[in-house]
């Protein structure tokens, strides 16, 4: 039997193929087909050559939804709200991406005013019914929508996630009305309050919902036909995978395939090797991205939104996102001050070296001219590079602009963009109570291992983990996921008029309904793991924690006490005086999948086999001799001491001249400051 | 006390450092960080809704006082002047800074901008030596008074505004002194959320500290120094490039305050703005504003000067705000005039006064200089407090019901104004959650809509206001104020475009309908007693008469613009063929003959007697709308009577603004 990791970026979708008889694995790239995504993951797994009735499950982590939403290749949506709120929408929260740029507006709403219609109805802050549902009025609406011809439908009212009533029977009547059209609820998407993030979201749910049923439908026959009677799972952004049917309902949770990627590759590092504390920096050719795993679980935060003025409130990786990639530009202001990023050449024309027509000097362009990056080398040697067109691009737009050699000039642009990932670490770090050197960065991505070394010694990051395929971390990622639902419930109380008996009910019907959903796909009680926590903040704070508790709910004061030393931790400081307020009842739901374990390379600590020579690298203002060795013939045990270059087909790893390096048993290169 | 510290740039010889452009941008980028720090401590730990709702800003000061740098985030209103508050903290202690010191004030007088602006600064010493400041400044949501919320249209001095804190020690040498802190946020409305927000702001402030230390180490002192003097000369370097490839000249413009509230009723105050651009350098002449008015409508010195650095900066949104902007950029504000008011005139309420007529006519300037980023007039800030005891069952309490909208931006070059957007005040303050406001509040919501119309016409239409209104359910006590500008002065627009609608609180009650406008403190309202307000649209850019048929259209089946104004602002003939479709047609021949009628008679209606529009409009022949775009005459809303003076600057201003470049 096989298993089937999928990743689908945007140029390439990735493959690992585990047969879990042998324990062997094939990793592979195949073009994404961008038009139907779902036709380039069944191309890439015929040409796997394996039987499709042998493969057992197939997780699958796409960009489907985040691509339709941010192309905005959604279906047409309609709105119905309360009376006097027809705007919330387009309002939002009023405030702009760039304060200062008066003609960069927010994205426009993803459904227009002429498409919201208002119906009586008013539930007040504590869940009173101020005025019923005006039944008649929102059948006329219906009819008006199914005129319109409008498929897809989200029902907010105020303050419904305190008392969902009239919500709920107005999905009665609009599933009598419009028995053909998706219909999602404010309240069961987002049972929380403030209407702008709740409408927000339920608005992106269901808009996407019809996205993720074309391309599983899509998926599901084409992959029929080859003979796959197995399951497919998608990854989602709450940290687990989720069935179609799941995706379906909160078909918002695979718009964050961008962040959790990002995560993900860090995240199936820790579990391989046991690791609590790491810092992810994947970077690629436009952008990094950086995300933190500390105890074991991925740092989230519970908004987030893929469009700047679209929140969407259901958990997510927190990750820190810069333009910093190997196409990054660097560039001179009026000023003479040089600049790397944000802006990007991408992969076409790509950096100047890559002879497309690219003339802008990129991160890439500065890292082949100081010889870290070997030109040969290019997607194993199968892509032609020009080094002398990156030199002139260099030496023409930023060494002679401000007075420096070429090299000189090029070791500046890696050092700024460098500093400028090492900023982002700081930011999600340092700025949020974390302090670096107790974690591990994961570096992964076309060019996160070229610059690892360089960013960990900027912050005292002691170690660094070089996962074996650090261009398909993602799709190696999608196997170590479980399935796993978040709900919450909002639950606003002072702690101290609460009884752990409170919290224990609540907790026990959330994990009630928790249970018939897992159950009803297919886990066996032993395989359900349930995780509780609440959102806590101190009496009169707008932000809240989220802070694990126990199963059964264990006496409060302990819970008051894990929240103060949490807040001390996030925000340096705490206020035991002060009341703390509790704001809603989290559960996780987690089926645990029987794991692929990452394969075992062949033991042996002479990394002679491995070294291919050396090569003379512009470093740190000096023409240095960097050891170059093979990372497919690097043994498990094998040991190298800077400076040295690890090259393989996707990745170039480099280690300083103060770094020693070793290879574990999974092929994994962990490297640390000498000395340490 | 005078100060006597040492010029550090001289004794480091900061000049000699060789700062490589690589270490400067990673300086550079490091200061940014260090501030984006403080902004997320505060944004995660503050009490105050105000400032949660980003009322607030963080810089890093230089020894000298100077901004090295400041948030990218800030509000608009803080900008340029938290070098001034840094300054003064300087001056006023002189030698008696310690290491362990935390500092607040609010003081309007020196160079702060209104007494909710509470600042807290942290001086940093390293090796003994005082070699920077971080600061924080936060809207504190009451900072006492006589009426919630701090914001007093009553006051005559600055007494009854609130708590006036000039430079005082929070911390000294390490020590939290309680007994001081105690006494300030007793002197406020729920004095335990203010202690929250005090303690929130130090931390950020000590947050940015540790971050500067860990530099200094890593890079030296005298580096760190060169670099905090590198990044003032960058930003005068590069703006005083992109002055070059400018204009040289003198431009000037006006703009009015409604009235004073303690003064002349039909009398608008004067803001003249005149701008000089030299081969390096911009100056901005206020000379020929009004003098100072009686209520605190007023700004200060702090506050007038931030203006000005805001409107600039729209016009140069990529380059990071320093003390080097105000190098190259300055102003002349004449004293006791409108915007720079003395001690102890009240300037709580500059910024719905003073302090958006300055933006808007600086943006105005620079609209003709730049027109890739031209802007005509947006909605006027405005802030409505409801606060009295609240009597919902079970609860038994104080509250306040603090509001804020967000309103239209003006019309663009080749792009509509904004909808619904925060003012230019302050582009990153959010407007709350109603759902929030009704748990706190006994408030119930009654309306948050996009107002038709709102949106001032123009070939590029201004963006549409917004309606935001409530029901007190159960309270006692409860006073009402607001203060807010352009019930008589409406947004106006440049270029052709026409103005957008009147602001100004509407109250209905067992007494009826009750017009209340911009300037009011202390209404009594009870139990059942409905409110309402609109926040104005932005005005047009360019002649609505020259607007894409087919933009109006759709404007109209959104319900930004209603059938009978499209007809009568852009003379566009449109007919509903199925509403419950949204189908409906423009009739292209009727609308040229409209647009060929309005513009064949425009001007004439622009000097008909007012006294005969408002009889049109009696008999019902045209409506408040038509009265204000097409005729430019200004009804006082109380007495339905025409304000003459008032109506008279007002032609004056559109024609100038706008009507002038109406082709025939």
């Amino acid at each position: 039997m096989y298993r089937v990791g999928v990743d689908v970026g945007g140029t390439f979708t990735d493959f690992l193929i585990s047969d879990l008889e042998t324990g062997g694995v094939e990793v592979f790239k195949h073009p994404t087909t961008p038009e139907n995504p779902a036709l380039g993951i069944v191309e890439g797994l015929k040409l796997a050559k394996i039987d499709f009735s042998k493969v057992g499950m197939i997780l699958v982590s796409t960009t489907v939804v985040t691509n339709a939403l941010v192309m905005r290749r959604i279906p047409r949506a309609a709105i119905i709200t309360t009376r006097g709120f027809r705007g919330v929408l387009e309002i939002r929260r009023g405030t702009r991406e760039d304060i200062w740029d008066h003609y960069r507006d927010p994205a426009p709403p993803l459904v227009k005013r002429r498409d919201i219609f208002e119906v009586d109805e008013r539930v007040d802050y504590s869940g009173q019914v101020l005025q019923e549902l005006d039944g008649e009025g929102l059948r006329h609406v219906c009819s008006i929508i199914r005129r319109r011809g409008i498929n897809v439908v989200v029902v907010h009212f105020i303050n419904s996630y305190i008392n969902p009533i009239n919500e709920v029977k107005a999905v009665e009547i609009l599933k009598n009305e419009l028995p053909n059209a998706f219909i999602s609820a404010s309240h069961e998407v987002n049972p929380e309050p403030f209407e702008f993030e709740r409408l927000s979201t339920t608005v992106i749910n269901a808009v996407s919902a019809p996205v993720v049923k074309e391309f599983m439908e899509s998926l599901e026959s084409m992959l029929a036909e080859y003979g796959f009677n197995g399951s497919v799972l998608l990854i989602h952004q709450g940290g687990g995978v989720m069935t179609p049917n799941a995706a379906l309902k909160y078909a918002a949770r695979l718009a964050g395939s961008g962040p959790m990627a990002g995560a993900m590759g860090a995240y199936s590092i820790c579990t391989a090797t046991g690791l609590k504390n790491a810092i992810g920096l994947d970077s690629g050719g436009t952008t990094a991205l950086v995300s933190l795993i500390y105890n074991g679980e991925v740092r989230m935060k519970n908004e987030w939104s893929i469009t700047y003025g679209a929140p969407i409130r259901m958990p997510a990786p927190d990750v820190v996102t810069i333009g910093a990639g190997g196409g990054s530009v660097a560039w001179i202001d009026e000023a003479g001050v040089m600049h790397v990023g944000p802006i990007s050449m991408g992969a076409d024309p790509g950096p100047a070296c890559y002879g497309k027509g690219g003339r802008e000097p990129t991160l890439t362009d500065a890292n082949v001219v100081t010889g870290r990056l070997n030109p040969n080398m290019f997607l194993g040697g199968r892509m032609k590079i020009y080094p002398e067109l990156g030199e002139k691009a260099i030496a023409e737009k930023i060494g002679k602009p401000l007075g420096l050699s070429t090299m000189e000039a090029a070791e500046g642009i890696i050092k700024v963009a460098v500093t400028n990932m090492a900023n982002a670490v700081r930011l999600i770090s340092i700025a949020r109570g974390y302090d670096p050197r107790d974690f591990t960065l994961v570096a992964f991505g076309g060019s996160g291992p070229l610059h690892a070394a360089m960013v960990a010694r900027e912050l005292g990051i002691p170690r660094i983990a070089i996962p074996p395929w650090p261009g398909i971390t993602s799709a190696y990622g999608t196997l170590t996921m479980d399935v796993r639902h978040d709900i919450l419930q909002t639950f606003i109380k002072t702690l101290s008029n609460l009884t752990p008996k409170d919290l224990e009910e609540i907790f026990s019907s959330m994990e009630k309904s928790m249970f018939d959903i897992l159950r009803g796909e297919g886990f066996k009680d032993e395989k359900i793991k349930i995780r509780r926590a609440l959102d806590m903040r101190y009496f009169g704070q707008w932000r809240s924690l989220t802070i694990p508790v126990d199963k059964p709910v264990g006496q409060l004061n302990e819970i008051a006490e894990r929240f103060h030393s949490e807040h001390e931790r996030e925000y340096a400081y705490k206020d035991p005086a002060n009341e703390i307020e509790v704001y809603a009842c989290r559960l996780a739901g987690i089926g645990v999948i029987d794991k692929v374990r990452l394969p075992t390379i062949p033991r042996g600590v002479d990394s002679s086999e491995a070294f291919k020579g050396s090569r003379k690298v512009f470093f740190q203002g000096d023409t240095v001799d960097f050891k170059i060795y093979d990372r497919w013939k690097l043994k498990a045990g094998s040991r190298i001491a800077g400076p040295a270059i690890v090259e393989q087909m996707d990745t170039t790893t480099l280690i300083p001249e103060d770094f020693n390096a070793w290879v574990d048993s999974n092929g994994i290169i962990f490297f640390e400051v000498k000395g340490q | 006390m005078k100060t006597s510290l040492p010029d550090l740039y001289k004794m480091y010889e900061v000049d000699e450092v060789k700062l490589d452009n690589i270490t400067f941008e990673v300086l550079k980028n490091a200061f940014i960080t260090l501030v984006d720090q403080m902004s997320e401590q505060i944004l995660r730990t503050c009490y105050s809704f105000v400032i949660y709702n980003r009322d607030f800003s963080c810089c890093l000061n230089d020894f000298k006082g100077d901004t090295v740098m400041q948030g990218s985030q800030d509000i608009a209103v803080h900008v340029g002047t938290l070098h001034y508050t840094a300054k003064s903290v300087l001056e006023y202690f002189g030698d008696e800074i310690y290491p362990g010191d935390v500092i607040a004030l609010n003081d309007p007088y020196l160079g702060g901008t209104h007494f909710p602006d509470v600042r807290i600064l942290k001086p940093i010493f390293h090796n003994g030596e005082l070699i920077a400041i971080t600061q924080t400044n936060g809207h504190w949501a009451d900072v006492g008074g006589s009426v919630p919320g701090s914001f007093n249209v009553l006051a005559r001095e600055h007494y009854a505004e609130g708590l006036r804190i000039t430079p005082v020690k929070i911390w000294e040498k390490g020590q939290f002194r309680r007994d001081v802190a105690d006494l300030i946020v007793n002197n406020m409305r729920v004095p335990q959320e203010r202690m929250g927000d005090l303690k929130a702001q130090a931390t950020a402030t000590m947050v940015g500290e540790k971050y500067l230390q860990h530099l200094i180490e890593k890079y030296g002192l005298r580096t760190v120094l060169a670099a905090f003097k590198a990044s003032q000369d960058y930003v005068e370097r590069i703006l005083r490039e992109r002055i070059k490839t400018l204009p040289k000249g003198r431009w000037e413009t006006e703009d009015y305050i409604d009235y004073d509230p303690a003064g002349e009723y039909d009398k608008p105050v004067r803001i003249r703005v005149e701008m000089e651009i030299s081969n390096d350098r911009i100056h901005y002449d206020l000379t020929g504003s009004d003098p100072y008015v009686g209520t605190f409508l007023n700004g200060a010195f702090g506050s007038s000067f931030s203006a000005v650095i805001a409107g600039t900066k729209f016009f140069f949104p990529d380059i990071p705000l320093n003390s080097g902007f105000y190098r190259v950029v300055n102003a002349t504000l004449p004293e006791n005039t409108v915007v720079n008011a003395p001690w102890p005139l009240p300037v709580t309420g500059f910024c719905s006064g003073a302090y958006e007529k300055i933006m808007n006519s600086i943006i105005e300037l620079w609209s003709h200089l730049i027109p890739d980023r031209a802007m005509a007039c947006s909605f006027n800030l405005e802030y409505l407090l409801v606060g009295g005891w609240d009597k919902r069952p079970g609860y038994n309490r104080h509250f306040m019901w603090y509001d804020w909208m967000v309103g239209g931006y003006g019309g663009r070059n080749g792009l509509d104004g904004s909808n619904a957007s925060a003012p230019l005040f302050g582009m990153g303050l959010s407007v709350q959650p109603l759902e929030g406001q009704e748990r706190l509040n006994p408030v119930l919501t009654i309306k948050h809509d996009i107002i038709p119309d709102s949106g001032g016409p123009g070939k590029w239409r201004g963006g549409c206001g917004v309606e935001k209104g409530g029901i007190i359910t159960a309270a006692d006590r409860v006073l009402m104020s607001y203060m807010a500008d352009r019930e008589r002065i409406i947004s106006w627009g440049i270029m052709g475009g026409l103005p957008s609608i009147k602001m100004g609180v509407k109250l209905i009650s067992g007494d009826g309908e009750k017009w209340l406008g911009c300037y009011f403190s202390g209404i009594p309202l009870k139990t059942g007693d409905r409110f309402t307000r609109p926040s104005a649209g932005g005005g047009g850019y360019g002649d609505p008469l020259e607007r894409d048929p087919k933009l109006v259209l759709e404007d109209v089946i959104d319900g930004y613009v209603t059938i009978s104004r499209a007809r009568k602002d852009y003379g566009v003939v449109i007919k509903a063929i199925d509403e419950e479709l949204g189908h409906y047609e423009i009739d292209y021949e009727a609308t040229e003959k409209e647009r060929d009628f309005i513009r064949k008679n425009r001007l004439s209606w622009l000097k008909e007697d007012p006294e005969k529009v408002v009889e049109l409009l009696k008999r019902g022949e045209i409506d408040e709308l038509d009265a204000v775009r097409r005729y430019g005459v200004i009804i006082d809303s109380r007495t339905g009577k025409v304000l003459h003076k008032t109506t008279e600057v007002y032609r004056k201003l559109i024609f100038t603004k706008s009507a002038k470049y109406w082709k025939a």
